[in-house]
């Protein structure tokens, strides 16, 4: 590898963000041209590591210093009185990440020099777009989970900043805040869930946790393994935009400046479950309890997605909307995969299923989402009705790879992923019969029945999306075009077209050298095919692949009908069928969670007023009667024991003494013969008491 | 270390508030910029101990004071691992409100009088947290309070001032007064105010009395720390002083009640403190998410300020009550969150400040769109806000994390996942509060709004620049912070 190159390619990135200020105040075009240099050194850094995961050692090309065997990991210390450090593990996985999430920011950049050129605040852009990449290839190459969260909260913060990139107008302002405050929901789980791995493993570095597996036993005792797991689970949920989470995604994507969603953030979720899944599969098999249960509720959250989030996309108008529910049920698979492979005895197959389709799907979105960009960018509009009639060579040519891949059509790589995703659920449901395990063989056909729906719906969608956009109706811009994308926009997306489709037409020939290159991984075990001929042989004769061009079948034809050869109408449709209309009105109100979620919203803050206004005020009350009180006891006791008790005591006794001596002064007569014969008396008076009581003789 | 550095932090305030007050008049104009050289010289002071801390530990400095046969005194300060921190801290949260109030109250009345104020207010703190025994502690605890009053009552931004001054000195002199009794009955048993005595002589507190004594302090703090339900003094106090003495406040002064948990009752009441955590741990969940909730419903700036300084302060005692002699990670993280919170909230305030000096209105619903027109405020908002909302890289989320990190090691999963979830009430707040002040349209009387002036935005981007560099490299800060 390049010196440093795991470090380097999310350092670089960083720091152009962070230079990004500056540049603007030197030229414009430094700034704008300045983050493909950096992003594009981020590539390359990524890129040097390949050769280091085939070889199996850790090289540095310019030193020669042999760093270490793969899987690497490269720690220096960083808060010293915590304990934690900052490091990074070059592993097949994470390489193959960072090479994944580097390559796509790269082309996003390189997009975005084009498609956002002329905006006033292209310095907080790129500023965002670096530190977002930034961010999520640290998620990608970190070697601890805390490092990794950091990464994860970056990437969040800068979607957020993106979302609300156009602040002033106050919708996408909202939609800002709305999607951090989701996101954040789920972080919270994450973070309370590292906390508690934290505290019993003592480490949360991912190599030291799947080593040393006696945290989990103690997790286990303490019965608090499965919350853990679901709570660590419920941040990728978040995230990933899985249901019942998945609502900030449509909202943040249609807000942001569009190029940027190709950078599909969502997929950290699935890449942090899948990054995990080993050390939640060793739980799994040495029995403790409720690991069964987290799968099976893994899967049947993605499961679920797949389809819920389908079935929505398919009423959506705004072609980002679309594009963004049909990426979260594509995550809904690779969960359902991760979960079945946590299941499973041998977790490879739906590892590597799930695995595969995030690599493959990483680029399948990117392409979709640059070419939606494209086409926005070049009729002015989001809106698919609007859309309709463009005719550009090149966007629909991508739009094609992408949507055809997406919607399952046969040999492309949808189809044999959601394929495999399918088999390894049939495989699994049959594993547990034959266990006897009845429970476990039922939700395993059932997750295989969602599967199937999933991709009949998503066929439809995706027909959809295809024929509205480039069908022969034609309103709005007339299929006009408003803007002339310019040269590196072209560029940018033809080169995604190309790297995305010699994928997606290559999928079933990839499977065999993807399985090779992330064999190192030690949970892997050996090749699970060992030749392409094996991946043939596993995923073509099987039911799955009938049931699979049936639904897809089903869900296209449909879509066909009314959107490409407009036999059928859809509005005439709703209107004949009334259960068509309901379910339209449901699909479009998003199946309500987003209106549960403003309820919860508006309750808090009510609940807040009503405090305020109740408690609040009441225990201010207090203190001020209490107060009070003590002003109305003061005055009391100065009236009562101050002003008539002691004080009335007082001029009691001065009056008392002044009337004495008042009449004690009618004796002093000054007459002397008076005076004389008092004296006489007292003398007497005297001298009898001295006889009486005086000393005694002795 | 510059010899008497302690003394010298405390003495430079003191006595150049006094001579500013009685001889200043011919440099009225001057007032701010010569306060703010004083606080600056305290500042240095604090850190001019660094080093020798570092190597010892902990520095005592001891001068004779009363000297009778019955009663021996010293005077002295103690700097060790725990004042220290705090200490410099809020040296720096004073000297940057010194500066920001040269702008900020330019052409207010009694400019001497409120630079004195200041700095009286300034060297009470610093000597609650260096005081090496308990008198001293009390005696510059009343001395925090009586400056801070008239800065309220004089300087206050509404007709209500006085009376809002006025409940704030009762409350917090009814809090004083059942900690100087728990003062004077840990001397009655052990014979000694010596602070560094305190671990062994507690000792000697009959069982029977320790709780009583014990409640006795834990209420004065706790007034100081405005905790639920002893709290409604803050809002008040905070909101309605200018905005800089708002950051004293909420900043540093009601750190010393924290710092005042720290210091005397784990040190010299650790089991009591264990055995009463579960009620302690509580009151400080009910706090933060109280505070929490209440901050939402607010529409003016500083008095949401002021209820999410409560809210952190919950976070601050939660932390504390998560000490177990052997775990100090939960209490290390309180301490260290004292320190963020004081950079935080100082850094909101002035931002709160900046905004209502450049627009003219504390009404959140008034305000609005205001990132284009005044970007640094905005971004420092954002900054002080993410980072209290323990959002990582920020200095927040080190303390939040080890803050939890100790809950959860202390075996009390339950209360401390309550209290991470508490932290979504915390951001939706914050986020809310800066969404409504900078994004969305701006008002067509703010089109004219401008950035605030350097002389308010130097200390803003200063307390910042502290707060992301100590996200990054927590150590600087956490490698002086030590709970014996």
């Amino acid at each position: 590898m390049l010196p440093y190159a795991p470090w380097l390619c999310w350092l670089i990135p960083m720091i152009g963000a962070l230079l990004t200020p500056l540049f603007a105040s030197v030229h414009r075009k430094l700034r704008d041209y300045a983050p493909v240099a950096f992003v594009g050194a981020s590539v390359v850094f990524s890129l040097s590591m390949t050769l280091d995961v085939f070889t199996g050692n850790a090289v540095n090309w310019v030193s020669g210093e042999v760093l270490g065997n793969i899987p690497l990991d490269w720690q220096i210390p960083w808060v010293g009185s915590l304990g934690v450090n900052i490091g990074v593990l070059v592993d097949p996985f994470n390489v193959l990440m960072a090479i994944v999430v580097s390559s796509i920011g790269f082309l996003v950049t390189l997009f975005s020099v084009g498609f956002m050129r002329g905006d006033p605040s292209l310095t907080r852009f790129w500023f965002l777009i670096q530190l977002f990449i930034a961010g999520y290839v640290i998620i990608v190459i970190a070697d601890n989970l805390l490092f990794m969260f950091i990464g994860w909260e970056l990437v969040g913060i800068c979607c957020t900043g993106l979302a609300a990139f156009w602040y002033k107008d106050p919708k996408k302002a909202h939609t800002g805040l709305k999607t951090f405050l989701v996101l954040h929901v789920a972080d919270v789980l994450l973070l309370a869930s590292l906390l508690i791995i934290y505290s019993y493993a003592h480490t949360l570095n991912i190599m030291e946790l799947s080593q040393n597996n006696n945290w989990m036993g103690e997790l286990s005792r303490s019965g608090l393994l499965f919350v853990t797991a679901l709570m660590f689970f419920g941040g990728a949920v978040g995230k990933a935009a899985q249901f019942p989470l998945q609502e900030w995604l449509p909202d943040a994507l249609a807000a942001s400046p569009s190029s940027f969603n190709a950078l599909t953030e969502c997929l950290a979720g699935p890449f942090l479950m899948a990054r995990v899944l080993p050390i939640f599969h060793e739980a799994s098999l040495m029995g403790y309890s409720g690991m069964i249960n987290f799968f099976l509720v893994m899967t049947f959250v993605g499961a679920l997605t797949a389809v819920i989030s389908a079935l929505i996309a398919i009423v959506q108008v705004n072609i980002f909307k679309v594009l963004s529910y049909g990426i979260s049920s594509a995550i809904g698979y690779m969960m359902a995969a991760f979960g079945l492979a946590g299941l499973m005895a041998d977790m490879s197959w739906g590892y590597l299923a799930g695995t595969f389709l995030l690599t493959i799907d990483a680029f399948v979105s990117a392409l979709l989402f640059l070419s939606a960009a494209y086409i926005s960018y070049a009729v002015g509009s989001d809106n698919l009705h609007y859309m309709s009639g463009f005719k550009s060579r090149i966007a629909h040519r991508s739009m094609e790879v992408g949507a055809l891949a997406l919607g399952g059509i046969p040999l492309l790589s949808g189809f044999w992923c959601a394929n495999w995703i399918q088999t390894v659920a049939l495989d699994f449901a049959q594993e547990a019969g034959l266990r006897g395990q009845f429970t476990l063989m039922v939700s395993g056909y059932l997750i295989f029945a969602l599967l199937i729906i999933g991709a009949g719906i998503t066929a439809f969608y995706a027909l959809r999306m295809m024929g509205l956009v480039f069908g022969k109706e034609s309103y709005g811009s007339d299929g006009k075009v408003i803007k002339n994308p310019p040269f590196l926009m072209r560029s940018s997306l033809t080169i995604t077209l190309l790297i995305t489709a010699f994928l997606d037409f290559l999928a079933i020939l990839l499977i065999w050298p993807f399985n090779k290159f992330l064999l190192p991984l030690p949970f892997l075990g050996q090749l699970t095919f060992n030749n392409i001929v094996e991946v043939l042989v596993y995923l073509v004769p099987s039911i799955s692949t009938v049931l699979t061009c049936v639904a897809v079948a089903i869900g296209g034809y449909p879509a066909y009908r009314i959107y490409i050869s407009h036999k059928a109408d859809a509005r005439r449709l709703t209107e004949k069928y009334r259960f068509l209309k309901a379910a339209h009105k449901l699909l479009l109100n998003r199946f309500y969670i987003n209106a549960f979620y403003y309820k919860v919203a508006y309750s808090t803050c009510f609940l807040s007023h009503k405090i305020h206004n109740s408690l609040e005020h009441s225990i201010d009350a207090l203190n001020y009667s209490v107060a009070g009180f003590f002003r109305r006891l003061s005055e009391v006791v100065y009236k009562y024991p101050e002003l008539r008790g002691i004080d009335a005591l007082n001029y009691l006794i001065a009056n008392l003494f002044t009337s004495f001596s008042q009449r004690f002064r009618k004796i002093q007569t000054g007459v002397l013969s008076y005076n004389m014969i008092l004296a006489f008396i007292g003398a007497m008076l005297l001298i009898v008491l001295l006889f009486l009581f005086g000393g005694h003789i002795p | 270390m510059i010899p008497h550095a302690p003394l010298l932090a405390i003495i430079i305030p003191i006595i150049s508030a006094v001579a500013l007050y009685v001889f200043g008049r011919r440099v009225e104009k001057y007032a701010g910029w010569l306060a703010t050289i004083a606080a600056s010289l305290s500042v240095f002071m604090i850190l001019s101990m660094v080093t020798d801390l570092i190597e010892r530990g902990s520095i005592h400095f001891t001068y004779a004071w009363i000297r009778t046969p019955s009663i021996k005194l010293t005077f002295g300060f103690w700097v060790d691992m725990i004042s220290f921190p705090v200490g410099l801290i809020v040296a720096v949260v004073s000297a940057l409100s010194c500066f920001y109030s040269i702008k900020y109250m330019k052409g207010k009345s009694g400019q001497r009088g409120y630079y004195a104020n200041l700095l009286l207010f300034m060297a009470g703190m610093i000597g609650v947290i260096l005081s090496a025994n308990l008198l001293q502690f009390y005696f510059f605890w009343e001395l925090m309070l009586v400056p801070s009053y008239f800065l309220i009552a004089f300087w206050g931004t509404s007709k209500k001032r006085l009376a809002i001054g006025f409940k704030y000195f009762i409350f917090t002199h009814f809090g004083s007064l059942a900690m100087l009794l728990g003062i004077l009955s840990i001397y009655v048993f052990t014979g000694t105010f010596d602070l560094a005595e305190l671990p062994l002589a507690a000792i000697a507190i009959p069982p029977s009395s320790i709780l009583p004594v014990f409640v006795l302090l834990l209420i004065g703090f706790c007034v100081k720390m405005a905790l639920f339900p002893v709290h409604t003094w803050l809002p008040d106090a905070h909101a309605e002083a200018p905005a800089p003495i708002s950051a004293m406040l909420s900043g540093a002064m009601i750190k010393c009640g924290a710092y005042a948990i720290a210091r005397i009752l784990l040190s010299g009441f650790g089991q009591t403190m264990v055995q009463t955590s579960d009620v302690l741990m509580a009151l400080g969940v009910i706090t933060m998410i109280y505070g929490g909730l209440l901050a939402l419903a607010q529409t003016d700036i500083k008095r949401l300020l002021a209820y999410s300084s409560i809210s952190q302060m919950g976070y601050i005692f939660f932390g504390l009550a998560t000490w177990l002699p052997d775990a100090t990670l939960g209490a290390t993280g309180g301490l260290f969150h004292v320190i963020n919170h004081a950079i935080c909230k100082a850094l909101l305030f002035m931002c709160a400040g900046a905004i209502i000096h450049q627009t003219g209105t504390r009404n959140i619903k008034k305000l609005g769109g205001l990132a284009g027109k005044m970007p640094i405020t905005c971004i420092a908002s954002l900054i002080g806000a993410l980072s209290l909302a323990g959002i990582p890289p920020l200095n927040g989320f080190w303390s939040e994390w080890m803050i939890f990190s100790g809950g959860i090691s202390s075996g009390k999963i339950l209360i401390t996942t309550i209290a991470v979830f508490s932290t979504v009430i915390t951001l939706g707040y914050y986020l809310w509060f800066v969404w409504r002040v900078f994004f969305g349209t701006t008002p067509k009387e703010l089109e004219n709004t401008k950035e605030a002036s350097w002389l308010l935005y130097i200390p803003i981007v200063v307390l910042s620049a502290i707060a992301f560099v100590l996200g990054i490299w927590p150590d600087i800060i956490l490698r002086l912070i030590a709970l014996g």
